[in-house]
């Protein structure tokens, strides 16, 4: 049975096929070698989504390259090609006007540096490690393991906080204490709380800001300096002494009572308080 | 039970029977070690009141626990305790307006609190068992808050003289010299000591660092800082007993100085 085999196997296609596997194989390792090559060499120089970026340009050139090689060797008419490739360009670029905004402002998003991955961001009210940083969107792993995808364009139209850009930071405690409190004792006792903390830091010294006469305390703000990995301990730690302290020296910290009534025409509800026997 | 309060027989290699424990006074911390069969349980503890003497008492038992932690070596019966140097550079914050003028200099000496490190069998860093600072030093920041480096503080105590400084057993003692080079008058305000680079050397009863000189040369220019031994503060036959964190860099160029334009407030 002559299945006309011969027209498509024969001596110059099995060469042909031979020499664009070659191609391929030479270029693909190629290919890889140069970004892992560029990847050793410029891990030291810089950041990760930089380098990440310039290996990703390489790659695709790369392969850009090797098919245009692969083409030719096909014999196929590039001129067609590319004819065709402006045509579906347009379509292409019209339908996807939103994905060529977020690489874009991927782009700049990676030029501006305002933050690197493994920095911890707030983006809106999302707050994370950034994970990754892609061509279309940059995505943060939240603090209860979440992962969130936010778009390049959000991102770049959104006011963003790096958290952890700065080695060291401040951590501010609102607190309240009563209006009968001696303020000179108090702001006392407070530094005496970062000074005795040893995750505190000695220096920048502690913020300490009378703010305002509340409806029903005297508001404070008291910032402690901290290196950046030793948040929730300084939080926790902090908390605790501060809330010592202020027992322990008897300062009050006043909170809204609330009165339970129940009814409108209804009296109070009578609390007696009884010795327990 | 046996008591030892020497400085020269505290910091030096026990030997230790299986199950034996040993428990180690010193500084703020107490450190209770046992040998187990192919390794060791250690247990520390920060103490509220500082122990004035280096002291080494044999315990009956140590228990088994959640704070105790247990390390598998080789069947090594052997541990070796070493003073060492914070493992953070050190800031001293002058309270007392201390200014030298323009081509002078001025010698002053620190205390600063060691650290105890166990290594079974021998002194190298893969045979480092763990290390406990005999106190806990306050931490701090050196220089600007975007761009500083983190330190311990030593607080704002100096001594004029080697013969002033009343440190205690388990404290080191750093012997600065500042020497003015510039125009102007050096307003000592903030002075780094990069402690990692230090060795400890033994004179007496007493651990000393090297003898440090830092050249100021100008607000806006790096330090000259050398590291150096002499006859009067290390002593004529030197005693080398443990050597720097990092690797001995005898003439370094780095900020020692950090001058307060705005106290961080914001």
């Amino acid at each position: 049975m002559d299945l006309g085999l011969e027209k498509y196997i024969n001596p110059a296609t099995i060469e042909k096929f031979i020499r664009i596997v070659f191609i391929l194989i030479i270029g693909l390792s190629s290919i890889q070698m140069i970004a892992f090559m560029l990847r050793r060499s410029l891990r030291k120089q810089l950041s990760r989504q930089r380098m990440m970026l310039i290996t990703r340009t390489v790659t695709y050139t790369g392969y850009t390259g090797l098919v245009l090689i692969v083409t030719r060797e096909l014999n196929y008419d590039l001129t067609a090609l590319f004819g065709a490739v402006g045509v579906m360009g347009i379509v292409i670029g019209v339908a996807s006007q939103t994905s060529i905004g977020n690489i874009i402002s991927g782009l700049f998003l990676v030029g501006e540096k305002s933050f690197e991955i493994g920095d911890v961001v707030r983006i809106g009210d999302k707050s994370g490690t950034v994970y990754s940083i892609d061509l279309l969107s940059i995505k943060i792993k939240t603090f209860d393991n979440l992962l969130i995808r936010i778009p390049n364009q959000t991102v770049i139209s959104s006011e963003l906080t790096n958290v952890t850009r700065f080695p060291i930071r401040r951590l501010d405690f609102q607190i309240g204490v009563a209006y009968k409190e001696d303020l000179r004792k108090v702001k006392s006792v407070l530094e005496n709380v970062a000074r005795n903390n040893p995750l505190c830091l000695e220096e920048p010294e502690p913020y300490i800001l009378f703010q305002s006469f509340g409806d029903s305390s005297i508001n404070i703000t008291f910032g402690v300096w901290f290196e950046k990995t030793n948040y929730t301990a300084v939080k926790n730690s902090v908390f605790i002494e501060i809330k010592e302290a202020f027992d322990r020296e008897g300062i009050e910290i006043p909170f809204p009572h609330v009165s339970v009534y129940a009814g409108e025409a209804s009296k109070p509800i009578s609390v007696k308080l009884q010795d327990e026997k | 039970m046996s008591i030892q309060t020497n400085m020269r027989s505290f910091w030096k290699k026990y030997q230790f029977d299986v199950n034996q424990t040993r428990l180690f006074k010193a500084g703020y911390s107490e450190i209770a070690v046992k040998h187990i069969q192919n390794g060791w349980l250690v247990k520390s503890e920060v103490v509220d009141q500082a122990s004035g003497d280096l002291l080494v008492e044999e315990v009956d038992e140590l228990v088994d626990g959640p704070n105790v932690l247990q390390f598998y070596t080789d069947n090594s019966n052997e541990l070796i305790a070493v003073p060492a140097l914070p493992d953070k550079a050190v800031v001293f914050k002058n309270n007392k307006n201390i200014k030298i003028s323009a081509g002078e200099s001025a010698n002053l000496f620190f205390r600063i609190p060691l650290t105890l490190q166990f290594y079974f069998k021998e002194v190298k860093d893969e045979n480092r068992l763990m290390e406990i600072p005999l106190q806990r030093l306050s931490d701090t920041w050196f220089g600007e808050i975007d761009s500083g480096e983190p330190a311990y503080s030593i607080g704002s105590n100096y001594y004029k003289s080697l013969k002033e400084v009343d440190a205690r057993i388990w404290e080191a003692i750093a012997s600065v010299e500042i020497i003015n080079n510039t125009f102007g008058v050096l307003d000592l305000q903030r002075l780094i000591l990069r402690v990692e680079e230090f060795n400890l050397y033994r004179k007496g009863d007493q651990i000393l660092t090297n003898y440090i000189t830092i050249e100021f040369k100008g607000q806006d220019q790096a330090e000259s800082v050398s590291l150096s031994t002499r006859d009067d503060i290390q002593g004529k036959n030197i005693v080398l007993i443990a050597k720097s964190r990092l690797s001995e860099s005898r003439k370094l160029l780095r900020r020692s100085f950090f001058f307060i334009k705005n106290m961080y407030q914001n």
